[in-house]
């Protein structure tokens, strides 16, 4: 289970940070087993991306045009089997909104690889039980819908 | 460049500073009599004597109206000769210790109203009295009004003003550095040369931004300062930032102060850009009259997506700064239509010193 590589979505508005995250990503896959599952510029793109991916973690920007990164974050959680939230910023006015929509972690920009790894590897402690309780349904995870696959385990 | 702003001496360039630059050496200053300002409260504090003077005078109240047009008719061209001869006596009052110089206003106000008390003697219907009467007003107002500059300079002496300047001026926006350092980062790797130009842009910017700005700047200097400031903004926001200058008709020698523009940039693409989905313009259009610098930017804007408190601060700030600069001759104004918001600074032309 813990080889499973975690499924991360990048979503910032701005290109420049999304490709900085990749690097840093790409920095940390050799401690992590991690794979980037896909990137969002906006808070509609992340909700859908993240349920089409079925992401673990969503590496999520806060000030963001139209729905920003608290706002998706709520949407985020009422997903059937919500994925963890870090939150990516460079502002520190916002932690305690953050943490209030249950984020793992608050990143603060630039963001360190180290700092991201440790973020990464609580993450993934946050969703190893998730992963043990049903491991039958993990295997199809890789084909379905998180919503759906959690409403037949269920 | 930066000597010749340091050691600006210029007629009208170091007008402003001028005060205060002999305030350091002297405590004391004369006012600069070329500035609108100054001259505003000289008429308006003389006209108010004048007011209650003929208030006291006055035996009725319908009376009043005639004792005021008897007083205004020996204040008024008093006054604006004063004005006249001040202002074209601004230069050599300036190089004068402030001692020497008040008592050169002193006397210059004395000797007017022995001329024009002649000439009223000789010319005028009026019922005038003897002139030591008038020497005693005349100087007791002089000496009121070089007080009231000398407590303004003071009020505003180096120390406080440029403290204020100093303070107002270091604000540099965290989200802006700590975003603008992520943008280099990003770029390190795939794309080096662009992170050097970025990081050259960046050290220039602050640079300044940290530097000591209380002398004037050239205007060209400025905007070069605003075009690396977007181009910065323009590494993160990519397409949605689009920038159209109008500077075909910028005065560059116009002397400015220093970071005039780029904060109201900066608050263009924080309030303006940023909250978009779609692209938006920053227009910047620069022009000159005669005597006046223009400078409007525009911004697109919504209603239900801005916040304007830290829009406000800028815009205090910079006001601020305008009229320590410029007292009264500039000025800065706002205005939001349905789409765009507007800001519009005016300044004084005044030329950099060749």
């Amino acid at each position: 289970m813990i080889s499973m590589p975690l499924r991360i979505v990048i979503v910032d508005d701005e290109a420049p940070a999304r490709s900085r995250l990749r690097d840093l990503l790409a920095d940390c896959e050799a401690t992590l087993p991690l794979e980037i599952a896909g990137e969002a510029a906006s808070g509609p793109q992340a909700l859908e991306m993240v349920v089409q991916q079925r992401a673990d973690v969503v590496l999520l920007d806060i000030r963001m045009p139209g729905m920003d990164g608290i706002e998706t974050a709520q949407h985020l959680r009422k997903l059937g089997d919500p994925p963890a939230i870090i939150f990516t910023t460079a502002y520190d006015a916002y932690a305690l909104k953050a943490f209030e929509v249950h984020a793992i972690d608050y990143l603060l920009k630039p963001i360190r690889a180290a700092r991201l790894l440790e973020a990464l590897t609580q993450a993934r402690g946050a969703i190893a039980p998730k992963q043990r309780r049903w491991p039958t349904c993990a295997a199809h995870r890789a084909r379905r819908y998180r919503r759906a696959s959690v409403a037949k385990c269920i | 460049m930066a000597r010749s702003i340091n050691q600006n001496v210029s007629p009208h360039g170091a007008d402003a500073a001028r005060p205060r630059a002999r305030a350091n050496v002297y405590g004391s200053a004369l006012p600069d009599f070329r500035n609108l300002g100054v001259q505003l409260r000289i008429l308006l504090i003389v006209n108010a004597v004048a007011l209650v003077a003929a208030v006291v005078k006055s035996p009725s109240l319908t009376a009043l109206g005639a004792q005021i047009t008897e007083l205004a008719a020996m204040v008024e061209p008093l006054l604006i000769l004063t004005l006249v001869l001040l202002y074209l006596l601004n230069g050599v009052l300036a190089r004068l210790p402030y001692a020497a110089g008040a008592l050169a206003v002193m006397a210059l106000t004395l000797v007017l109203t022995t001329l024009l008390h002649a000439g009223a003697l000789r010319y005028l219907p009026l019922n005038v009295t003897s002139v030591g009467r008038y020497w005693l007003l005349v100087g007791l107002v002089t000496a009121m009004l070089l007080c009231y500059f000398d407590l303004r300079v003071r009020a505003l002496s180096p120390a406080i003003a440029e403290a204020r300047l100093q303070a107002l001026q270091a604000r540099i926006q965290p989200h802006f550095l700590f975003n603008s350092i992520n943008a280099v980062l990003s770029l390190i790797r795939q794309e080096p040369k662009r992170a050097e130009t970025a990081l050259e842009d960046m050290a220039e910017l602050f640079r300044v931004l940290m530097a000591d700005n209380r002398e004037l700047t050239p205007l060209a200097r400025e905007v070069e300062l605003c075009r690396q400031y977007l181009g910065i903004e323009q590494l993160r926001l990519g397409e949605r930032l689009k920038v159209e200058w109008h500077i075909d008709k910028m005065p560059v020698d116009a002397m400015v102060p220093p970071l005039v523009l780029q904060p109201l940039l900066e608050n263009a693409v924080y309030h303006g850009i940023e909250p978009r989905t779609e692209p938006g313009v920053v227009s910047i259009n620069i022009y000159a009259t005669r005597e006046e610098v223009h400078a409007v930017l525009r911004n697109p804007y919504s209603r239900d997506r801005d916040h304007h408190a830290g829009n406000n601060m800028a815009l205090g700030n910079i006001r601020e700064r305008l009229q320590l600069h410029f007292d009264a001759e500039a000025s800065l104004s706002s205005r939001v239509s349905d789409d765009e918001y507007q800001v519009r600074i005016v300044m004084p032309y005044r030329k950099e010193k060749k």
